[in-house]
């Protein structure tokens, strides 16, 4: 009797579990998430920050946009070619696809799109080249460009401002002026500046049937939760206690402590998003002392990068010595890995003698707006002290500290931070180790132009490849840039919430549901 | 008193101007560039260029400062750098979650710091007076950004019984408002509690003391009579000075308790405008502020007068 109870409650539970996987991916419930910052602006093509993303990257969607990787995938387009030596892009759109205002989405509307990114986006160097755009019939788009560039697609796809495409009487209006309607998932109910942005499932959708599952930014969506609200809270406490009474159902960046203690909560769950950012110290190379390349190596040579990034990060890091992520097509395995992470004092020591250092004063910038630049500044500080250099730590608040980092005066040494370029890939660099905004204030380097020239003109991926390695490798050998690592985040969520994965690119909330 | 209030309305008006002037040349003199802000990292030069000329940022001082005022005069306070409207239209925004707000921690702090400050000050030396002053400084010494978060844990995380932060509009669902606005309230008020406790104590005890008073009980009178008739009207002008700030305070926004309760008001616009250089903002809301303050205080010396008919403004 004793053993047929038991088969039985076996059984029972078999079919219990089985019938849960059989309904596992149900639609339905209201989505409640918890962001620590709002955007200024849910305009199609004139956003570019992290909080934006996630509060539009569920309703709007692109031509083309970033996969697993941040390798460029198709969306609405269904497939593209490049001809002409790179010249010319024919993307094939994806037919039936509809607008949430009902209507079907032509080349006509990825035209007029695209042509208003080009006027209004503060990513609008990405049309920069582009001599035309002809809608060549109802689902055909060909772009033209002036010039070769390499990196249009890569731009074209990027989520940083996305190229989002919208219905073409849209695109007519000015900056703020369009109703927020694109191909998404979900579609836009309302929006309350620092308070919270709603969606709700867009039942016309279409997804891609060509692809089996979520990929990256694309891939065939499902949207199953019948609203989301994206709500602002920036103060992590209250943040983690909305999670804990189960007001909101995600948080992101759940401070460490805090993660800890969720993690043996019953009904809640902790996922890391690493790498999520890269902490980094920007290096003025045209103000005295720090123009001077050896004391630059010095400086290099004595850093324990291990010692920042745990006191930066409370303990949430990995080693790279790249500029991108280790899972991108473009990371540099071995360029510049020997002059990172040193730990070499006795090295310090003699490059400094070698640089002809007498003890002038160096000034580190930092802020305590972001805390992980302030800790990073506080350890690096001490650590520059030890080697016996004359540092001064100047706290200063965010905007204060971006507008001198920007000048050539009042600072040596800069903390901050990378977030979406080691993510979408080299090209987000061009500006940043390149050119008159070069980040290290570096007027000229022949190497660095012939690699970027290199970079931005070769078809074929292995060929940028090495160019990138090659600009890798200079950054670190010229001391323009320290890198100190990657950061994470933690992300605390229902233990309901299934079919959720973390992602650099935002919170992905389609294929997405409650269990 | 026509004439007073009157007079008082010019003086606000230099006041204001005052305001405006000093806070304009503040924001200017401190380092930073809304332009930077907006345009991100990696923008080029020529960008940066674009967005300042667009706001009109590479004007000189003078220039800037003329077109704001000519823009105020005409009732135009410009437009926002980064929220992509207009100054007025943030601020307006925002104004129904801080006046809700506000009201709530108003109304608990005038019932609560004069029921209380008043008991205290009758029971003067029991144990009554003895708990309530040191809650009344306790109240004074939490600070409101500790006692939120604990009102969360306890109110939220362990009974449910609130949440944990947001705002809802009033004319959407009255009962989640009021839900939603219980705790920030608690917080910001028990400062101001704290305060008003005090004060009202002090006054009723100086007061109980008057001869006036002594002849009162001495002609029998009941005890709440006393109290509540003749001595309460001469505690009033002290504790309506208090509140006058308070109201101030309250109304002008409270950026830890919106910060930590989520609550989209004048003092979250302000802090995220400040950080951000968003000169614009800051410099609409510095005037709103010091329209409120010297608003509040007009209002609170025109009490005065009808309070007490002794008072009479020349």
């Amino acid at each position: 009797m004793k053993a047929t109870c038991r088969a039985l409650a076996l059984t029972l539970s078999l079919l219990v579990t089985f019938a849960g996987t059989a309904l596992a991916q149900k639609r339905g419930g209201d989505l409640v998430v918890g962001q620590t910052a709002g955007t200024n602006t849910l305009d199609p093509h004139f956003t570019a920050s992290a909080a934006a993303r996630n509060m539009m990257l569920g309703m709007y969607e692109t031509l083309v946009t970033i996969d697993e990787n941040a390798s460029p995938a198709p969306m609405l387009a269904a497939k593209w070619e490049v001809l002409d030596n790179g010249l010319t892009y024919r993307f094939e759109l994806r037919k039936g696809v509809r607008f949430h205002n009902g209507k079907e989405m032509t080349a006509a509307d990825v035209k007029a799109s695209l042509e208003r990114f080009g006027r209004v986006s503060p990513e609008k160097q990405t049309m920069a080249q582009v001599a035309s755009i002809e809608a060549a019939d109802a689902h055909v788009v060909v772009i033209r460009l002036k010039q070769v560039d390499t990196s249009f697609l890569d731009r074209l796809a990027s989520p940083a401002s996305p190229t989002t495409i919208i219905p073409a009487d849209e695109a007519a209006k000015e900056v703020n002026k369009t109703a927020h309607i694109s191909t998404g998932p979900y579609q836009f109910v309302e929006w309350i500046p620092d308070s919270h942005v709603k969606l709700k499932r867009f039942e016309g959708y279409v997804p891609n049937t060509s692809m089996s599952g979520r990929d990256g930014l694309g891939g065939r969506k499902t949207a199953y939760f019948d609203t989301i609200t994206i709500r602002i809270i920036k103060e992590a406490s209250a943040r983690v206690a909305a999670l804990e009474s189960g007001q909101i159902h995600f948080a992101e960046d759940v401070p460490i402590p805090a993660a800890k203690r969720l993690e043996t909560v019953a009904k809640l769950r902790v996922e890391n998003l690493l790498p999520w950012a890269q902490p980094l110290v920007l290096v003025n190379t045209r103000l005295a002392p720090t123009s001077n390349l050896k004391l630059r190596q010095a400086i290099q040579a004595a850093l324990d990068i291990d010692e920042i990034l745990a006191a930066a990060t409370d303990g949430l890091y990995q080693l790279n010595h790249g500029w991108v992520y280790p899972n991108s097509a473009y990371y540099a395995p071995e360029a510049g890995r020997a002059l990172y992470n040193q730990k070499d004092l006795k090295k310090a020591k003699a490059l400094l003698a070698d640089s002809g250092y007498k003890g002038e004063p160096l000034t580190m910038i930092t802020n305590k707006d972001y805390q992980f630049m302030f800790k990073s500044g506080v350890v690096m500080s001490e650590q520059l002290k030890a080697l016996g250099i004359d540092l001064k730590l100047d706290v200063l608040d965010w905007p204060t500290m971006a507008a001198r980092a920007n000048t050539s005066e009042g600072w040596n040494l800069a903390t901050t931070g990378f977030a979406i370029q080691p993510f979408v890939g080299p090209y987000s660099y061009l500006k940043l180790f390149w050119g008159p905004t070069h980040v290290g204030r570096v007027a000229s380097d022949p190497v660095l132009d012939q690699a970027w020239g290199k970079f931005n003109t070769s078809l074929k991926q292995a060929d940028r490849k090495d160019a990138w390695a090659q600009i890798q490798q200079r950054m670190a050998e010229q001391v323009y840039i320290l890198k100190l690592g990657d950061s994470g985040m933690k992300l605390g969520m229902a233990r309901a919430l299934a079919g959720f994965k973390p992602y650099q690119g935002a919170h992905r909330f389609w294929n997405v549901w409650f269990e | 008193m026509g004439r007073y209030v009157a007079r008082r309305l010019l003086a606000t008006v230099v006041v204001v101007w005052l305001v405006t002037l000093i806070s304009f040349s503040i924001m200017h003199l401190v380092p930073g560039d809304p332009a930077l802000v907006m345009a991100g990292v990696g923008a080029s030069a020529d960008q940066v260029q674009r967005i300042r000329e667009q706001f009109g940022l590479d004007a000189p001082f003078l220039v800037r400062l003329s077109r704001w005022y000519a823009g105020l005069l005409r009732g135009n306070l410009g437009d926002s750098i980064l929220l992509g409207r207009t100054v007025a239209r943030a601020i307006i925004e925002r104004i129904p979650a801080t006046l809700s707000l506000a009201a709530l921690a108003f109304g608990l702090t005038v019932v609560l710091g004069v029921v209380l400050g008043t008991l205290a000050a009758v029971r003067q030396n029991t144990w009554v007076d003895q708990v309530i002053m040191t809650l009344a400084v306790v109240g004074v010494s939490v600070p409101n950004f500790w006692l939120g978060l604990l009102l969360i844990i306890l109110f939220s995380v362990m009974l449910d019984w609130l949440p944990a932060g947001g705002y809802v509009p009033l004319a959407e669902d009255p009962g989640a408002w009021l839900r939603a606005l219980v705790l920030p309230a608690v917080s910001l008020a028990l400062l101001q509690v704290g305060l008003v406790v005090r004060i009202t104590r002090a006054t009723v005890v100086e007061t109980l003391r008057q001869d006036f008073v002594r002849t009162a009980r001495s002609k029998g009178l009941a005890g709440w009579v006393v109290v509540g008739k003749h001595a309460f009207g001469n505690v009033t002008i002290p504790v309506i000075t208090v509140l006058g700030i308070t109201v101030s305070l309250l109304l002008s926004g409270s950026v830890v308790v919106e910060t930590v309760f989520s609550v989209p008001g004048l003092g979250r616009l302000m802090a995220t405008a400040i950080l951000a250089r968003d000169y614009p903002v800051i410099q609409g809301g510095l005037l709103v502020t010091a329209l409120l303050f010297a608003g509040v205080n007009l209002v609170v010396d025109v009490l005065y007068a009808w309070l007490d008919p002794r008072i009479r403004y020349q």
